[in-house]
């Protein structure tokens, strides 16, 4: 897992390994993280900043945004916590 | 009785020393809004076709919307506006601080600056108080300098002044107006208006006022004021990090221009992020005008050999010009860089852009270490690109003088194949926002007036939230995308409202919630659909003056850099992508399809100029010979 921005903040860490069952989605992975890191992980993955666009969540697999919770995971996968960074 | 505005113009003409003030008329509000509308039709109406950007001629405007002034969340924007010695086109800076807030209080909407002084001045509005000021003492000033001793010459430190500095002063095609507010400042950074400034031998304007703006609804404004506020301070990253935060997932996505665009992933992102410098370097946060975000961070460098250095930002797009595109990871050098940035008065972006440009030509074996009087001038060298900024500010020596003259030129005068990689659009040097990793910005920077700016249209907004196929690797829906946020920009830049409440305002079309902030502020209903008619009103009268000036769909179709349509990003996310030729010319032929402009002459439509109130338009071309 990577960590940016205010999920940092709130996980208190920039990466970690987390280890999940073969055969675990994307979704799987989420709900273990929720239960790990408690209710400001929740808060923050469900409502950022009221009806924010542009600072929305973005999960990235390997660099690439996906919006698919279903999707399967594989061993060695990069999951990244992040806003779209809209800004500049 | 018409709200927001103060529906004056102060016409100043530096030649006869005298001004005068004209009535903002209902016709030009309901048509054009402000800001960027504004700004294009006294442009439009001022200039004559074909003038060179420093002759008598040309103007430089100062423009504010409706909003500037108020309580309206993100108004602390304001726009100067010229034609633009680097593109030869019609050009808009936007800036933030207070100056535009000022100038409305001071009782303008906008100052149109003409003609030339016969010794440096510049011009000081306090209220109805008009001065135009000798300025012989700031010349070589900084431009921190100059604020300094203006706002004590002028006995109060609440005149907000925006100063050219040496930079401008040597002609340095994309120098910046910057509007210090220490420890931070603001600039008008982009196309090189500042030097027309200075080409006025006008180095600053001050202004001080001191009437409130009256608004329609003040009662909805403030609810309004607290309710976006509620959701700005909880922003997950601009209050904290600044434009600091979006260099990371940028680079993740495999979009950060590195090493003049030979790769979009920087191995050096995480040592310049903003996670990185922020809790490291910032000494300070501050904000414009009504702005309960605070976006605006100040750092200082506190190890190493720029140790001492005190900066704005730096931003983003700075982090990404001083920074990835110079291979350069040492915060401490992108600081000093861009503080002499600052001082002297020079675009940040364009400045790294052309450094790296040279780096790469240094690297290639065409620049010479004689030609770089000695200076090793690879990627990574962060002495390397300090030393370069002084030599561009000053003209200094042989390279000094060609880098000064912007990327464009520069890659003419050296020749050898070094036009394939001089990375500008239209002249104008391309922002931090890749046009291979998303690809409508292929099309955006293109088709817009500007050039390589990030804001003419803004489809990374949408675009960075999408996965690589999408974003990357197609040309669907794309010209619909770009004609979209090209409208809604007019309307953001016109009313002026910041970018970074676009998430509360919209980001892809004009919106209700312009529309409202509209009814509040100055009691005129909109439509939606009169605003998108006012976007495209503004954008067709800026494709008028773009034909008058001679420029035509050629223009558009060769804008884009060899690098982007021929070399794909060899590594990273977004590997493999670029914009080929045929689905380049595609989209831009599809793009003038929806905005009503013939695909054979780039010029728009009769019908559509009609249609938009701007059928008189013809005839002007047609005097001019652009139609039959």
């Amino acid at each position: 897992m990577e960590y940016t921005l205010r999920f940092r903040e709130v996980t208190g860490k920039a990466l970690e390994e987390v280890l999940v069952n073969d055969g675990s989605t994307l979704n799987d992975l989420i709900s273990a993280l929720y239960v790990k890191y408690g209710a400001r992980f929740m808060e923050e993955f469900n409502n950022p900043s009221g009806d924010l666009i542009g600072g929305r969540i973005l999960i990235l697999v390997n660099g690439d945004v996906v919006s698919d919770l279903s999707i399967k995971l594989r061993d060695g996968d990069k999951v990244t916590l992040t806003y779209l960074t809209s800004g500049g | 009785m018409c709200f927001g505005y103060r529906r004056r113009v102060l016409k100043v003409n530096l030649s006869s020393r005298t001004y005068s003030i004209d009535v903002l008329s209902d016709e030009l509000i309901k048509g054009y809004i402000g800001g960027l509308g504004l700004a294009a039709k006294l442009f439009y109406d001022l200039v004559p076709p074909g003038v060179d950007p420093y002759s008598q001629e040309n103007v430089v405007i100062l423009s504010t919307g409706p909003v500037q002034g108020t309580l309206v969340p993100g108004s602390g924007r304001g726009i100067f506006a010229s034609k633009s010695p680097l593109t030869n086109r019609f050009f808009i800076s936007n800036f933030g601080g207070y100056l535009s807030r000022e100038l409305k209080r001071a009782g303008y909407d906008a100052v149109v600056i003409a003609g030339r002084a016969d010794r440096p001045v510049y011009i000081a509005v306090d209220d109805g108080r008009i001065e135009i000021r000798d300025a012989s003492h700031l010349w070589g000033r900084t431009t921190y300098e100059a604020h300094k001793i203006i706002t004590e010459e002028l006995g109060d430190p609440k005149f907000q002044v925006a100063s050219v500095g040496p930079a401008a002063e040597n002609l340095v095609r994309f120098s910046a107006i910057v509007h210090p507010t220490p420890p931070a400042c603001h600039a008008a950074g982009r196309g090189g208006i500042a030097s027309v400034m200075a080409s006025k031998k006008l180095k600053a304007i001050a202004v001080r006022g001191s009437r409130e703006v009256e608004v329609h609804d003040g009662a909805a404004v403030h609810e309004f004021f607290k309710e976006i506020a509620s959701k700005a301070r909880k922003h997950p990253f601009l209050p904290t990090y600044g434009t600091t935060a979006v260099l990371g997932n940028v680079n993740r996505i495999g979009g950060l221009g590195t090493r003049n665009w030979q790769s979009e992933v920087f191995e050096g992102a995480d040592k310049i992020d903003g996670p990185a410098i922020i809790p490291k370097y910032k000494v300070a946060d501050m904000s414009c005008a009504s702005c309960p975000m605070g976006c605006v961070k100040v750092t200082r460098v506190t190890d190493g050999k720029w140790a001492g250095t005190t900066v704005k930002g730096p931003e983003y797009e700075t982090l990404y010009a001083l920074g990835s595109m110079t291979g350069v990871d040492d915060f401490g050098a992108i600081a000093r860089a861009a503080r002499l940035c600052d001082d002297y008065g020079l675009d940040t972006i364009s400045t790294g852009v052309v450094i790296a440009f040279a780096m790469e030509a240094y690297e290639r074996g065409i620049l010479t270490k004689e030609e770089t009087e000695g200076l090793e001038l690879k990627f990574g060298n962060g002495d390397a690109v300090v030393e370069m900024v002084e030599r561009i500010a000053f003209r200094k020596g042989w390279l000094g003088n060609v880098l000064a003259e912007g990327v464009m030129r520069a890659s003419k005068v050296i020749g050898c194949g070094s036009q394939h990689f001089a990375m500008h659009f239209k002249g104008l040097e391309l922002a931090g926002h890749s046009p291979r990793a998303v690809k409508a910005w292929t099309l955006g920077y293109s088709v817009g007036f500007r050039g390589g700016s990030h804001h003419d249209a803004r489809p990374h907004d949408i675009e960075y939230g999408n996965p690589v196929e999408v974003r990357a690797f197609t040309i669907d829906g794309k010209p619909e995308l770009i004609r979209d946020t090209t409208l809604r920009v007019m309307i953001e830049e016109s009313l002026i409202t910041c970018r970074f409440f676009g998430g509360y305002y919209g980001i892809r079309t004009p919106s209700e919630v312009h529309a409202k902030i509209l009814k509040m502020v100055t009691g005129i209903d909109f439509t939606v659909q009169e605003l998108i008619r006012i976007a495209e009103r503004i954008r067709n009268l800026i494709r008028v003056i773009e034909v008058r000036d001679g420029f035509s769909v050629e223009d558009d179709l060769n804008a884009p850099p060899p690098r982007v349509l021929y070399e794909p990003i060899p590594e990273g996310t977004s590997k493999g992508a670029y914009t080929a030729p045929k689905e380049f010319k595609h989209m831009v032929r599809k793009f003038y399809e929806l905005m009503g402009w013939d695909f054979n002459t780039g010029i728009p439509r009769k019908e559509k100029l009609e249609e938009l109130g701007l059928g008189h338009l013809v005839e002007d071309l047609r005097k001019l010979g652009r139609v039959k």
